[in-house]
């Protein structure tokens, strides 16, 4: 371990600027003493090594002592007392420490870290005690005007000019972080002389992570004289934990050399900064700077710590605050598209339907909409191909439903080709499964910064050969264009669009809402309607099976005396109410076959015809038909009673309707090409078999094909042609609908009719 | 002649016209039986718990037969077969 001077850690440079290791810098600023103190007894085990500076005593004088020697056993018993509240209500302690001269009036403000008490000693600049009430007068009327503030920009102002009434720095300044960490300062107050640094931006690179991590921590920073000689501990290291000492808390903790450096560079002799933290990160920071030494009291430096927090406090309502028009504006586009969405068919089409309030929900030129299948762009975009592309890679990017950037091509090269229309992106994602996303372009937009200084630092080669980076010497105004970069997209616009999603999945949500709904409702009616037609026959069947039974009853008991034609005419009776009774029992069995489920099973459709011919060759006893099957059927799923039902009908049919001496039935099924070119097949589905029974039958007249299909319609007198209800031809309709399939009719009139069906594979 | 005149017949029928076929039917038939006819569920439950206008119990002999019809105005034919089934006494 090396002692005497040295004051940098081996191996800083910039190069790894974001790994120094700040906290644990093994050395503190010389305005101060610090003592290291071991729990319960309060004893001495490390101490910076000014104490002479202070006490007129070594630190090997004071090691491994007790406290007390310094403080005496009242304040002891007093200290003990506050170790174990809460340190933020105790410091500063007002101390006084015994020397051999005198006793030293001294601020402590004591914390624990790594297991250890850290008191750190200040020596009390004024006479006077700042109490409470003094301290209530420091913050009173800053606090007050700035709530009073009406925007960001006022209370900026009204807290640089205040904190810098209250401690007298050369200049006070706001610095405000963007996303990416890069500052600017949008608030400055100072003296008339040196060159304003408003509206200076600053690289990211000037506060490395660990630095922004310890500001977060440690709202404020003092360093009273920039050059000052560097104090190490004895022993360097922790004796507790034998590692160097965590100094995250201290305020004495000693400045990396880089930032000297860089204050140097910057012409500054004293410095201080007070965090402002929103949402527990790093807002920004009040920055005040003085031409030479300058210390500050504790009391004072409480105050403007004080007034930090206010305005972190103040500022995230103001934040809330801007844009307020702009912000009420994307509300009632907002509110536009939740009345037009729900009137289209899908939410694409009702996006797209209002172009001019999609680009200016979020101020962009141009937007994309996909879906699985389709892609819609409106306004300035890239071509699809690009956009296709880049939603392939978008789609690995996007977290929490919102991705944006200003600066595409920086991330996504292939974006450099189309930046005149989409350097910006923001892009939703609607819903992951059905790759729905709305894309939204800005073109890029050419801007000049000023920064303070050039921002790029400059590479040095060291003497030993390695590469050194050192701060920028200068903090002059330097200019840069920056090109690739469209405007940046505002909070309020990425929750425009964060809500804007909401709202389509609220639609989304409330149309499947409807939809079920509607199928309850249907489904009520539905089987309403099949109670109904249920009810109704078996209503009109009790009066007519009294007619049925009278009529009977009249020609059993008065036949012998009725002449012929009054017995025709009961007979007459009989027969019509014989007639009714079938068509009844035909809506009865129609209305049943929407309520039975289907049972579907691998049907042998060979089998399935051989077993209604053999049905019908029954009933139709010595009529010859010869029926022609060309080639094997083939296996298909499907309902086989019902199926058996369909080829019975239509059979039945080919043989009634049929006036030649031979009469012919051919039943057959299309190839997949010939079934193609069917019109009546556009929307088949994949799987799906054509069949058809032909016959050389009577044929149908071209007007009456239409009207076949309708339930209890007849072409032919009851009579003719062996009768029947009218309802066969319904039923095959309705169950080959039931099966998905289609079926249809071509005829000429005379020769014959082909029934077309499909039914599924 | 058919039947047994000490096994009376119920019959719960609402249509006249059907019970009228009925009874057509018995007398070609030549059933002896005696009939007694309710003309809807409560009557029914009424004649077989000897409850309301049924508590003479010489003019509701407990039935051999019941033949129910399953559409009947109010309590309908199904409902009296469970209220029967579950009836211990019945």
């Amino acid at each position: 371990m090396s002692q005497g001077n040295v004051v940098t850690p081996p191996n800083v440079d910039l190069t790894n600027c974001d790994r120094e290791p700040i906290h644990i810098p093994g050395l503190i600023q010389p305005h101060g003493l610090l003592l290291v103190l071991k729990e319960p007894e309060l004893e001495i085990i490390q101490i910076s090594n000014n104490s002479f500076e202070f006490l007129k005593l070594h630190p090997q004088q004071l090691l491994n002592k007790p406290l007390e020697g310094l403080l005496g056993s009242e304040q002891i018993d007093d200290l003990q007392k506050c170790l174990s509240q809460d340190f933020e209500g105790v410091n500063p302690l007002k101390l006084s420490v015994k020397t051999s001269q005198q006793d030293l009036a001294v601020d402590g403000i004591i914390h624990r870290s790594d297991g250890v008490l850290i008191l750190e000693l200040e020596l009390t600049q004024l006479k006077q005690e700042v109490d409470f009430f003094s301290f209530y007068h420091l913050v009173r009327g800053p606090t007050a005007k700035m709530q009073n503030a009406s925007s960001l920009q006022e209370l900026s102002q009204i807290i640089v000019k205040e904190v810098r009434k209250l401690t007298g720095f050369d200049r006070v300044m706001l610095y405000r972080f963007n996303s990416e960490g890069a500052g600017a300062v949008i608030a400055e107050d100072k003296l008339e002389s040196p060159t304003p640094y408003l509206g200076l931006h600053y690289p990211a690179s000037d506060i490395p992570k660990q630095a922004n991590q310890l500001y977060t921590l440690n709202r404020l920073r003092l360093i009273p004289h920039v050059n000052y000689q560097p104090v190490e501990l004895v022993p360097l290291n922790n004796p507790v934990t034998h590692r160097p000492l965590d100094l995250s808390f201290s305020v004495l903790r000693s400045v990396s050399p880089i930032h000297i450096e860089y204050l140097n560079n910057m012409g500054v002799a004293a410095s201080m900064s007070i965090s402002l933290v929103k949402d527990k990160k790093l807002w920004g920071l009040i920055a005040c700077h003085h031409q030479s030494a300058k210390y500050l009291t504790y009391e004072v430096r409480t105050a403007c710590e004080f007034l930090g927090q206010v305005m972190s406090l103040e500022l995230a309502m103001k934040e809330d605050n801007e844009d307020l028009d702009y912000r009420m504006k994307l509300k009632s586009i907002q509110s536009q598209f939740v009345e037009v969405i729900p009137q289209t068919e899908n939410f694409i089409d009702g996006l797209v339907e209002s172009e001019s309030n999609l680009l200016d929900l979020v101020s962009a030129q141009g937007v994309a909409l996909s879906s699985v299948d389709q892609l819609v762009i409106r306004g300035k975009t890239p071509s699809e191909a690009e956009i296709q592309d880049l939603l392939v890679w978008l789609q690995t990017k996007i977290q929490q439903n919102v991705f944006s950037t200003d600066s595409l091509a920086k991330i996504y090269p292939a974006a450099e080709q189309f930046k005149d229309v989409a350097s910006g992106l923001l892009a939703l994602s609607i819903s992951k499964t059905h790759k729905n996303y709305i894309l939204w372009f800005r073109p890029e937009v050419i801007q000049t910064v000023n920064w303070g200084g050039n921002p790029h630092k400059p590479v040095e080669v060291a003497p030993d050969g390695s590469l050194h980076l050192s701060p920028r010497k200068s903090f002059e105004l330097w200019q840069e264009t920056v090109r690739l970069k469209s405007l940046p997209w505002k909070q309020c616009e990425i929750d425009a669009a964060l809500e804007l999603k909401s709202a389509i999945i609220g639609i989304v949500l409330r149309k499947a809402d409807e939809l079920a709904r509607i199928n309850i409702e249907l489904e009520r009616s539905n089987s309403e309607l099949d109670a109904f037609a249920y009810i109704a026959s078996h209503d009109l069947k009790e009066p007519l099976r009294g007619i049925h039974n009278y009529s009977s009853f009249l020609i059993e008991d008065y036949a012998g005396i009725l002449n012929e034609e009054g017995n025709s005419k009961l007979q007459t009776l009989v027969r019509l109410t014989q007639r009714m009774e079938d068509l009844i029992d035909s809506l009865l069995h129609f209305s049943r076959l929407g309520r039975v489920e289907l049972s579907m099973q691998r049907t042998n459709l060979n089998e399935l015809i051989r077993n209604v011919i053999d049905v019908l060759n029954i009933s139709l006893k010595e009529t010859a038909v010869d029926i022609n099957i060309p080639r094997p059927l083939p296996v298909i799923r499907c309902d086989r009673v019902q199926v058996n039902e369909v080829f019975s009908n239509l059979l039945s049919n080919a043989i009634k309707y049929n006036d030649k001496a031979n009469k012919r039935i051919e039943i057959g099924w299309l190839d997949a090409g010939a079934a193609s070119e069917e019109p009546n097949l556009v929307d088949k589905p994949e799987q799906a078999v054509v069949f058809y029974v032909r016959d050389n039958g009577i044929g149908i007249r071209e007007k009456h094909l239409d009207t076949i299909f309708r339930i209890f319609k007849r072409l032919h007198a009851p009579h003719k042609y062996g009768g029947g209800t009218g309802a066969g031809l319904t039923i095959a309709k309705k169950i080959v609908e039931r099966h998905n399939g289609k079926i249809w009719v071509e005829s000429t009139y005379g020769e014959g009719s082909t029934f077309y069906l499909t039914l599924p594979g | 002649m058919a039947g047994n005149p000490a096994h009376p017949l119920l019959v719960v029928e609402d249509s006249d016209e059907d019970f009228e076929a009925f009874c057509r039917i018995i007398r070609k038939s030549d059933i002896v039986n005696p009939i007694y006819r309710c003309i809807d569920g409560e009557d029914a439950l009424d004649f077989l718990h000897r409850t309301g206008k049924h508590t003479d119990a010489a003019r509701a002999p407990r039935p051999a037969i019941i033949l129910l019809d399953l559409n009947l105005p109010g309590t309908d034919g199904r409902e009296v077969l469970a209220e029967i089934k579950q009836d211990g006494n019945l």
